[in-house]
């Protein structure tokens, strides 16, 4: 099993990221090959769901890696190797996605109206018994959800929930500060959620006042 | 309670993900365990965070990558520079980062002592030389006596060319 979803440079052993990258920066192919292997799974998933075509998901995580190796040079270590490498995956993807036209949203701050709306709490009926068959329902809706995001928006969320990035690591991978992590990021949630409470219905927040 | 919603909502995420600040953890989770929206919109996160993985991963677990680094290795492998260039670059560039300050420090001082010294030697540079100190002696003077009051001198003759030295403190007064 060369794939992990946790960082692997984080424990320690010869072979962590730090290890691989000073051997690939000496030209050591085995070590190049060992940091895709280990990598390439975690940015293949990320691609995908930014892009949500398995070729065009694909393609990205080569050239990703391709100038991985291109600028492997250039990398001195300031941030972790596969922050560094989700950086260039996501300018990859947001590329990707501007070309096609899909990035036209413009992010708006929200209007008083949209803050109060927020302040509707959900249904309670989410957090009862009914959840086990809210999640099924919900991961069902999971991806016409996520296209509905703009890029911005899906980037930070798959890069938070999918990946566990901190708020430092999504900061350095997204080239933005850390409190505009923490707004983009509750944006990103909260319109997500609208959408999936759109797609289900009324019938929960009915049986929730129901039962207040 | 509901100013304290409006205060909670936007921090139950960071709550969750470990990224809240120490000050606010107490009064959030005591706000959240006694307000039945608020723990709502909690189950309504962890419910979207685990779906949103599940479905991403699902996905992306049905390609097969077993290919890829072949395929990365067969595209970089013409553009891989020499070992020792690689180096060399690394180092280069972690050279000056490291001494960013001091280069640039040591490269002005060179720049202003290389103008310095075309400055100082250029031809372009005109204007009289000090010479000598020489007792005003013209042609068709004749010598007789030199008095070189407290000062050191002494007189040099040679066919028709005499030359009176005297030592930079003052000037020889020719009768």
């Amino acid at each position: 099993m060369t794939e992990s979803r946790k960082p692997p440079e984080r424990g320690a052993g010869p072979l962590d990221d730090r290890s691989l990258v000073r051997a690939a920066q000496g030209g050591d192919a085995q070590a190049f090959r060992a940091l895709v292997e280990r990598h390439q799974r975690r940015v293949y998933q990320l691609a995908l769901g930014m892009v949500r075509d398995s070729d065009e998901a694909m393609d990205i995580t080569q050239e990703t890696f391709v100038r991985v190796h291109r600028y492997l040079p250039s990398f001195k270590g300031d941030s972790s190797f596969f922050t560094w490498t989700y950086r260039i995956a996501t300018n990859l993807c947001l590329d990707s996605a501007r070309k096609r036209g899909r990035s036209e949203r413009v992010e708006l701050d929200e209007s008083d109206a949209e803050i109060e709306a927020r302040m509707d709490p959900p249904s309670a009926a989410l957090a009862g018994p009914h959840r086990a068959a809210l999640n099924a329902e919900l991961k069902g809706k999971i991806e016409e959800a996520l296209a509905t995001l703009s890029e911005n928006h899906r980037a930070i969320l798959l890069l938070r929930e999918v990946d566990g990035l901190s708020y430092e690591e999504l900061a350095r991978t997204l080239g933005i500060r850390k409190g505009t992590v923490m707004s983009r990021l509750f944006h990103a949630r909260l319109k997500m959620q609208r959408k999936l409470r759109e797609y289900l219905g009324d019938d929960t927040k009915d049986e929730a006042e129901d039962e207040e | 309670m509901k100013r304290r919603c409006e205060e909670s909502v936007p921090l139950i995420g960071p709550w969750m993900d470990g990224e809240l600040p120490e000050e606010d953890r107490a009064w959030l989770a005591e706000h959240v365990a006694g307000c039945d929206g608020c723990t709502t919109r909690k189950a309504l996160l962890a419910a979207q965070r685990d779906a949103v993985r599940e479905a991403v991963v699902r996905k992306a677990a049905a390609a097969d990558l077993s290919r890829m680094a072949d395929a990365v290795l067969a595209r970089v492998v013409h553009d891989r520079p020499p070992a020792a260039v690689l180096r060399l670059r690394v180092w280069g560039a972690e050279t000056w980062r490291a001494h960013r300050g001091s280069i640039s420090a040591a490269a002005g001082l060179a720049v202003a002592a290389s103008l310095a010294v075309v400055a100082l030697l250029s031809p372009l540079r005109s204007g009289p030389r000090p010479g000598p100190l020489l007792a005003d002696a013209s042609a068709g003077t004749t010598v007789e006596e030199i008095d070189f009051e407290s000062h050191e001198g002494a007189v040099l003759q040679s066919g028709q060319t005499t030359v009176i030295w005297v030592d930079d403190d003052g000037r020889a007064v020719v009768r």
